[in-house]
């Protein structure tokens, strides 16, 4: 999935989160999103997420503007296009490992014939512990469900906030070597922000926001706008 | 809704509510409360309704038929005036007698009727249904046996006998008196006829209906049942604020699981009817729940309701309500309704949050919105508008709440709301206040003593709006509490005070004619100077009553009113026994006797009445005195009179019993000699009987005391639904904050995990708890002041004076403040328990759950 995002300004009450920014991400690009705490990784990441609406500017996936999607349609998009992994993993407490990864396939109507949610959970080293209740599986182990469960419905476009950021060094980077290589399985954009120098240094292409501004971009053309320092 | 639906239904809601088995319970019995209150107020009304109908109508099993009663104001029918009736109406059966007495059996009263020209009686003695349960026989007070041949249908209790038996067993006191009947009832629509046959009887009588019977019970009745109604709604509305309170708590813990499914891609719509699902299916097992709690709640309701009737109004024993299929299904879709409503905000709020915001930690999720005091004036300055206008805003009919055409205060109750809504707008500023104050005793230097009470002042100082549902519940409760404690309080001092000068205390007995015999005084001229002349008796009061019509007023209209023929005061050293409220030229109430004994063209009338045509001193009204034309009265002075809330026309005795054709009275007041003892009363109590034995069949007599005590114990019966109601308020309420502790303990954990690994001890965080509840007790208690007081002026000057007519006192009884410091105890206990336990097994090695949850 392609992205492009223009002249974006994001602003909560009288606090400017972030922008403007303006750059483009072809399709299949692996990308690392640095800065520092407060820089706007997150704020960026949930508006590529549709999970925010920027509030001046555009943000175009596969050329479609977010904001001029209504609730639904930016719903079907979430759920039939991107695969999103959180920090903090945002896995059902109530729900078993298996459960959590079957969660976007029960909501979207398709039916686990191949059982590609079992399947992802085992090649992740899940295979015993599908039916735990994910509040008594370990960080690492979290994370690794969060990943299955974004990649159920092989989405176009994986999104990570700081998968490493609670897990130890090593853990950290299993978690961020299994994105990319599934991103690459799959053909999908991976755009993951983190503050860890080591986690961005196994992506060819970064993007550092510095104070909600974009302070230097790497990407596959030089396609950073207004807004880079 | 298609299967995969259901699956993330019972897996993402329904599933981890059963985990969470007290918060379900809570819920649970929240919904069950407000249902039950719904069910049982409706099935007490329907009970009370039904009772009245079965007062009012004569035997049962007949509606739809068109009879008319032919009474007469003067006495009883004689028996031979039923001939031309039944020479009139070829059916004879269409035509009858009816003799109408309380027969006072060793099993209690029962009514009696005994009938002539009927063909029903000639299988009697007939039982009803109802007597029958109670009774297989009557045992009367000499020890005769009546036994039942057969029964009719009817809860009342109700004997049936043919004319002569019936007569038989009432002669024995009525022996002076020739055999006549209560009314003829008479079934046909040609009036001509009925023309006919009135003029063939030989004493005047007057035509009612059925229908006009029973329209005059219901108008009779129609505030108490307004009032029941209301009453039961405001209960309704405090368990929905409970609702709303679990509904709120119920969408807190659900965020964390919604905010996945959000940003996984479930629609808007698929979260709100998921939530609505769980809702409705919570609504209908709580609803039926509530059902059967109703059931049982209506039993202890509807005999306060059919006691306070029989008090009040009629005699009566209608049997229960039952409730239909259709009645039942319709109580629990009701109780689901109520739920679905209450927690509509909540739903609608989780439902349309952005992803992003929806995922915010569950402590950054809750309600930090900034405290506008603007929108708080706004919302006081209405609300207090609506409040002071309410004495101002005159009644209005709403057939449709209490089965009649009398006006209610609809406004006033409206103005009680507006209450809730003053408690709504100050409850965070008072919190405010309270912990700015705090915030400064527990400055720099004393906050190192007091470090709970400094911590817990200056988050309450920036909480803005979080702890404004907790302070109002506990302010509405209180309030509430509040409110009707003041009215019923000043409602019983001014009743004592009332009681005090119309039954002196220098008054021996109140001698009355026995009941059922309204139409007929039994007191005769001559028995009244055989009372005077008794030894230690220095004075008799009479009164002659009669029912009639108040025609015109602001109105125009007419109304049924009780019409009293006094007699001047015999004794002038003594307080007159009526006190004035408003008066001509500022006469005593001996004077305003002494004016109706002398000038004819003078009336007084009580204060229900006055209020209720908007007249006073000096005005003219019209009555029909119960028999004759319609004569023109000028309004002396408007007296209190609590018995009463159709209101009284008082005119001289002997001008009512010669609009009436009667002589002697229906009631009589015997005063002692000064200075008697309470043994010389007893004494002269006991000599009455035995001076004139053929009078003492017929009347009864009540001692002083006795009558001020009933009528006090009446007023507290009243009551008695009241606080039936107010208890179930405030359990509600409790229940209502209960919830609020689980909420708050929810946002809370994180914050006090926080705290522990900082170094806080259990109790250093269980004083931070209670130091916080303090603040938000102080203030819900000065809101709760505030509220009460509020409520209890509306009470008092608006719906009241509105619905009775009646002035109330407006005092703070100690039961007042009794109450403030038993809810502040309770609540204050309450909250501090659920959430300070919960602080208290706080562990710091406990870790975040790294699910947000």
């Amino acid at each position: 999935m392609s992205i492009q995002v223009e002249q974006v300004e994001k602003t909560f009450g009288s606090v400017r989160a972030l922008g403007p920014v303006g750059f483009v991400i072809p399709q299949g690009t692996q990308l690392a999103l640095l800065g520092e705490s407060g820089s706007g990784k997150s704020t960026l990441l949930n508006l590529l997420g549709c999970t925010e609406i920027p509030t001046k500017g555009r943000v175009l996936l596969d050329g479609r503007d977010t904001a001029t999607l209504s609730d639904s349609e930016l719903s079907k998009l979430r759920l039939n296009t991107l695969g999103y992994v959180h920090q903090f993993f945002d896995l059902v407490s109530d729900l078993s490992a298996l459960e959590n990864v079957l969660l976007p396939q029960w909501l979207s109507g398709v039916r686990d014939h191949s059982g590609r949610a079992e399947q992802l959970l085992r090649e992740l080293g899940l295979g015993a512990r599908l039916h735990q209740l994910a509040a008594n599986l370990s960080g690492g182990e979290q994370q690794r469900v969060a990943i299955a469960r974004a990649l159920v419905l092989s989405p176009k476009l994986l999104l990570a906030d700081e998968p490493s950021g609670s897990l130890d060094s090593q853990n950290g980077a299993q978690v961020v070597q299994l994105l990319r290589q599934s991103a690459e399985q799959l053909g999908a954009t991976l755009v993951m922000a983190t503050h860890s120098q080591a986690a961005a240094s196994q992506f060819r292409y970064h993007l550092r926001l510095r104070d909600g501004r974009v302070e230097h971009a790497e990407l596959p053309s030089s396609t950073s706008s207004e807004g880079a320092a | 809704m298609k299967p995969r639906k259901w699956l993330l239904l019972w897996s993402l809601l329904l599933r981890p509510s059963l985990r969470r088995p007290f918060l379900l319970l809570a819920s649970l019995l929240g919904i069950a409360a407000g249902t039950a209150i719904l069910c049982a107020l409706n099935l007490a009304n329907q009970r009370a309704l039904h009772s009245f109908e079965v007062g009012a109508a004569g035997l049962p099993g007949e509606d739809g038929e068109s009879w008319v009663q032919l009474r007469s104001p003067r006495g009883r029918i004689p028996v031979a005036d039923l001939s031309p009736c039944l020479n009139a109406l070829p059916r004879g059966v269409r035509c009858r007698g009816v003799l109408s007495e309380t027969l006072q059996t060793q099993q209690g009263p029962v009514r009696l009727l005994g009938m002539d020209g009927d063909f029903a009686t000639a299988a009697a003695p007939l039982f009803s249904s109802g007597l029958l349960r109670k009774a297989p026989s009557l045992t009367l007070l000499d020890g005769r046996v009546v036994r039942p041949a057969a029964t009719l249908p009817s809860p009342e209790y109700l004997v049936v006998l043919d004319f002569p038996e019936a007569w038989a067993l009432t002669a024995g006191r009525d022996t002076a008196l020739a055999p006549g009947y209560d009314y003829i009832e008479i079934s046909t629509s040609h009036s001509q006829l009925l023309t006919q046959l009135e003029r063939a009887i030989s004493v005047p009588v007057r035509r009612v209906t059925a229908a006009q019977q029973i329209e005059s019970q219901k108008a009779l009745t129609a505030t108490y049942r307004f009032n029941l109604r209301v009453l039961g709604g405001m209960s309704i509305l405090i368990g929905a604020l409970l609702l709303r309170n679990v509904a709120a708590l119920y969408c807190l813990l659900k965020r964390p699981a919604l905010a996945v499914l959000r940003q996984l891609g479930a629609s808007r719509r698929l979260l709100l009817l998921l939530l609505l699902t769980e809702q409705a299916l919570l609504g209908l097992c709580g609803g039926a729940l509530g059902l059967l709690l109703g059931l049982r709640l209506e039993a202890a309701v509807s005999e306060r309701v059919i006691q306070t009737v029989s008090d009040l109004y009629v005699k009566t024993a209608a049997a229960r309500s039952e409730l239909p299929v259709s009645g039942a299904v319709l109580t629990i879709v009701a109780g689901m309704g109520i739920f679905l409503l209450a927690g509509a905000q909540s739903t609608w709020q989780l439902a349309s949050v952005m992803p992003a915001a929806l995922s915010k930690r569950v402590g950054q999720a809750q309600d930090t919105a900034p405290l506008s005091l603007r929108r708080s004036l706004v919302l006081l300055l209405g609300a207090l508008a609506v409040i002071f206008a309410a004495p101002y805003v005159p009644p209005v009919r709403v057939s449709w709440l209490a089965d009649a055409q009398t006006p209610q205060p609809l406004f006033g109750y409206l103005a009680a709301g507006a209450v809730f809504v003053v408690a709504y707008a100050l409850a965070p500023h008072a919190q405010q206040l309270w912990a700015r104050a705090m915030t400064k005793v527990f400055s720099a230097r004393l906050a190192t003593r007091f470090p709970a009470l400094a911590i817990a002042a200056r988050r309450s100082l920036r909480a803005g709006t979080r702890g404004r549902a907790a302070v109002t519940t506990l302010a509405g409760g209180l309030g509430l509490i509040i409110g009707i404690e003041l009215m019923v309080g000043g409602f019983r001092h001014s009743l004592d005070a009332w009681i005090s000068t119309v039954f002196q205390s220098d008054w021996v007995g109140d001698i009355r004619a026995l009941p059922g015999t309204e139409t007929r005084p039994r007191i005769l001229e001559s028995e009244l100077h055989q009372l005077q002349q008794l030894p230690g008796v220095r004075g008799v009061d009479c009164i002659l009553l009669s029912d009639g019509f108040v025609i015109g007023g602001a109105h125009g209209s007419k109304r049924a009113v009780k019409i009293a023929g006094v007699e001047d005061a015999l004794l002038p050293d003594r307080a007159a026994p009526v006190e004035p409220l408003q008066t001509l030229d500022g006469r005593t109430g001996l004077q305003l006797l002494q004016l109706l004994s002398q000038d004819p063209r003078y009336a007084l009338v009580s204060e229900p009445l006055a209020s209720k045509f908007h007249v006073g001193p000096g005005d003219s009204i019209r009555v029909e005195l119960g028999a004759g034309p319609a004569q023109q009265f000028v309004i002396a002075a408007v007296t209190r009179e609590y018995s009463s809330e159709l209101g009284f026309v008082y005119v001289d005795r002997k001008l009512l019993g010669a609009a009436l054709g009667l002589d002697g009275c229906h009631g009589l007041r015997v005063y002692g000699e000064a200075g008697l003892t309470s043994s010389q009363r007893d004494a002269l109590l006991a000599a009455m009987p035995a001076h004139n034995s053929a009078l003492w069949q017929k009347v009864r007599l009540f001692p002083n005391e006795q009558v001020r005590k009933g009528a006090l114990r009446t007023f507290d019966q009243t009551f008695a639904v009241t606080a039936i109601l107010t208890v179930l308020a405030a359990l509600l309420g409790g229940l209502a904050l209960l919830v609020q502790v689980i909420q708050s303990v929810a946002e809370r954990t994180p914050e006090w995990m926080s705290l522990r690994r900082l170094g806080t001890s259990r109790w250093g965080l269980l004083r931070l708890c209670a130091a916080e509840i303090g603040l938000a007790v102080l203030a819900g208690l000065s809101v709760g002041v505030v509220s009460g007081a509020l409520l209890g002026w509306i009470l008092c000057f608006a719906i009241n004076k509105q619905a009775f007519g009646w002035s109330v006192a407006f005092l703070v009884p100690v039961s007042v403040l009794r109450a403030l410091i038993l809810t502040a105890v309770f609540g204050g206990a309450l909250w501090l328990m659920g959430t300070g336990l919960s602080a208290l097994v706080l562990r710091p090695a406990d870790r975040l759950r790294v699910t947000r949850e």
